[in-house]
């Protein structure tokens, strides 16, 4: 499905008419309206820190009554012309009935078809890897090509060249338009050498203004619309800017599909875990109605430590995430916020609980880990990018209290460490650049983690 | 109604975010002839630091950092001109410029950052996001800021946090400030590469660098960074 180009421009018409609003109004408004649904909802202080994993199916009902209704009250602030764009009922219903319940990326042995998935859903979830980390040019081909490999990875989702021919790349300079290409080149390098030319991917991801996806989605030998879809991320909760509807247009130019996503902080405006899965589930919503996506992109991160790993946040998540798959038949992308590094247990564990957590709530896809908070260069591998759909795929099925049991579990094994992360060690030193296998004391933590979790219960194939 | 009362009324009506119960307090205090330096760091900064701490346990959010710097600039309002010129040091911590760096609209970060500052006690000029390097280093002047911050959600945006030091260098103005990065693909390593004076890794810890690097005694440029990473 791409955006129609009416839709798109009746939708710039209603930024440049809406109310005005600045964007600190709306931030309070959109606190001020949060906590009257939870109020009305009965879902104020919910969230159970002892049960990360939600298994009330009222309940995740009720969070989506709550988040339908915010998103049909606020609408979305246009940040360039600080005026909201309001939707209405019909937009909504039309939202939802015309998204697709399935879709299908790539092509020959390497197409994958994104399926709807409810919650404790046996059918297997895609997995996209690896994430928007900075990596050292040099290294770039070759971390694709590594990840690649592994089959269990259905989708490319690119980490971001540090430089360009040495370069160092500015956004919204010419630079940015040059480097979108650039990553489409060595992207497509890493799939030949991988052996997997027709791997969908994500792209364009060093797009931080519209520059990098003019540049190089939809043209010649980059990004090809047929096989790839566009990253298009909103700067705020409830909030789209003119860079955000430049690539919308520009997608729907190309013929292209999009996955749209947002920022949802606890922490922030839309306060803690309650409100962050009520404004998610709004939000879901304005991306389908407003920027008629393909797949909503996005997770629940936790501002005290930047990732998703606690259990206010994997609680959130989850509940939102059912909302989301029990009344609806979106395709979720959904992301974790790991923090610990490559070669360590923190980083393993990490990405275990989210995977069982969004398999069981019964995500379509994950796309991740964003390992080390994506802070350090490098520090990803495609060790863990392989864990994660192990695991992901593994925990298809699991029911939700099963789920819970296994993060009460794990959670606790890292949760001290979320405010000073292991941070791991970098691809060049985990990994063996020539033959690109992990490094003796990497696949030994991958495997002790991967042997405790199959005895833990969840369904892994062991060597 | 008491000393203690009144300072713990003030502290707590900070804490709360509610500007005329703060006004009118502070104005009670000074009635009452109460040093206001007094009523500022035994109650004002209290309110301020249980604010910090409802954070940390979510029970308080964005919403209420700002209320509660806005609380503490309506006290402060009230009180600075009663306090005696070789107090005001340690009141105020200065005045920090902060904003999203050039080719990046994300201000989540950014505003968590500015309200944790203003509950820590600086005077912050929050001057958005994408703004250009130049903007930031004439406003810096213009304010006479002690503290340029910069923050970055993307990497290419975050180069232009390089852009800005180098900037100042070149003008002969790296001097006058203390110049602190932090966001997503922001690391301690990378505030050393672009030669920063300070890094952290939360807004919490942003208000616990600043009030490090500008006490500290050492003018800016410090040869490595100052890293908090909680």
């Amino acid at each position: 499905m791409t955006a129609s180009i009416e839709h798109v421009l009746d939708i710039l018409d209603r930024a440049h008419t809406g109310r005005p609003a600045t964007v600190k109004e709306w931030g309070f408004e959109l606190s001020r309206v949060i906590a009257q649904k939870a109020k009305k909802y009965g879902l104020e202080k919910t969230c159970g820190r002892d049960n990360p994993v939600n298994w009330d199916d009222e309940l995740a009902d009720r969070f989506y009554q709550a988040g339908l209704e915010l998103a049909l009250e606020m609408g979305e602030l246009c940040q360039d012309t600080e005026r909201v764009i309001k939707i209405t009922e019909e937009d909504l219903a039309d939202a939802v009935k015309d998204a697709p319940a399935e879709a299908q990326l790539g092509k020959g042995r390497d197409r994958v078809v994104m399926r709807h998935r409810r919650p404790e859903d046996p059918l297997r979830p895609l997995s996209a890897s690896p994430m928007g980390q900075m990596v050292r040019e040099d290294l770039y081909v070759a971390l694709h090509q590594g990840v690649a490999q592994h089959r269990e990875i259905d989708i490319l989702r690119n980490a971001t060249p540090i430089t360009m021919f040495g370069r160092q790349v500015l956004a919204g300079s010419p630079y940015e338009t040059a480097v979108g290409r650039f990553q489409a080149r060595l992207t497509s390098e890493a799939l030949w050498r991988a052996g997997r030319p027709g791997m969908p991917v994500q792209g364009v991801v060093s797009s931080p203004t519209v520059f990098g996806q003019l540049g190089s989605f939809g043209l010649s030998g980059s990004f090809d619309p047929e096989l790839h879809y566009a990253v298009i991320l909103s700067p705020g909760e409830l909030t789209t800017s003119f860079h955000v509807l430049h690539k919308v247009i520009h997608a729907s130019n190309c013929g292209a599909r999009t996955a749209c996503g947002f920022p949802c902080t606890i922490g922030g405006f839309v306060g803690g875990p309650e409100g962050a899965a009520i404004s998610y589930i709004a939000d879901v919503h304005l991306q389908f109605a407003l920027h008629q996506t393909d797949f909503w992109n996005a997770f629940i991160c936790d501002a005290r430590y930047l990732g998703n790993g606690g259990r206010e946040a994997q609680w959130a998540q989850s509940v939102a995430t059912q909302a989301l798959t029990r009344n609806t038949h979106f395709l979720g992308i959904e992301v974790a916020g790991q923090l610990g590094g490559p070669c360590t247990e923190m980083l393993l564990y990490e990405c275990a609980v989210s995977m069982i957590n969004l398999s069981a709530s019964g995500t379509s896809c994950y796309l991740g880990p964003r390992t080390s908070g994506t802070k350090y260069a490098n520090h990803i591998s495609p060790l863990e990018c392989k864990f994660c759909a192990e695991v992901l795929k593994g925990a298809a099925g699991l029911t939700r209290r099963q789920a819970n049991d296994l993060l009460n579990a794990l959670i606790p094994k890292y949760e001290a460490d979320l405010y000073k992360p292991h941070t791991g060690k970098g691809f060049d030193e985990c990994y063996d650049l020539a033959t690109l296998r992990p490094s003796e004391e990497w696949a030994g933590i991958y495997l002790k983690v991967k042997k405790e979790l199959a005895g833990m219960g969840v369904p892994l194939a062991l060597p | 109604m008491s000393k203690a009362e009144l300072i713990g009324r003030l502290a707590t009506a900070i804490a709360d975010g509610d500007e005329e119960t703060v006004k009118e307090t502070a104005r009670a205090v000074l009635a009452a002839g109460i040093d206001p330096l007094e009523a500022i760091t035994q109650g004002a900064v209290k309110g301020l630091d249980i604010i910090g701490e409802r954070y940390q346990r979510l029970e308080a959010f964005l919403p209420d950092l700002i209320r509660g710097g806005d609380a503490m600039k309506a006290c402060l309002g009230v009180f600075l001109p009663h306090v005696k010129p070789e107090q005001m040091q340690s009141i105020s911590s200065g005045t920090v410029v902060i904003g999203t760096v050039s080719g990046d609209i994300h201000d989540i970060g950014k505003n968590l950052v500015a309200s944790m500052l203003s509950v820590t006690g600086f005077d912050v000029c929050d001057i958005g996001t994408d703004v250009p390097v130049k903007r930031f280093i004439e406003k810096a002047e213009e304010v006479k800021a002690r503290v340029i911050a910069m923050s970055a959600l993307l990497t290419y945006s975050a180069n232009y946090q390089k852009q800005v030091i180098d900037y100042l260098k070149d003008r002969g103005l790296r001097e006058k400030y203390y110049v602190v990065v932090g966001g997503a693909p922001v690391s301690p390593e990378w505030a050393a590469d672009i030669g920063a004076d300070g890094y952290a890794r939360t807004a919490i810890g942003a208000g616990r660098l600043m009030k490090k690097l500008v006490g500290g005694g050492t003018a800016p440029p410090l040869p490595q960074p100052l890293v908090v990473e909680q």
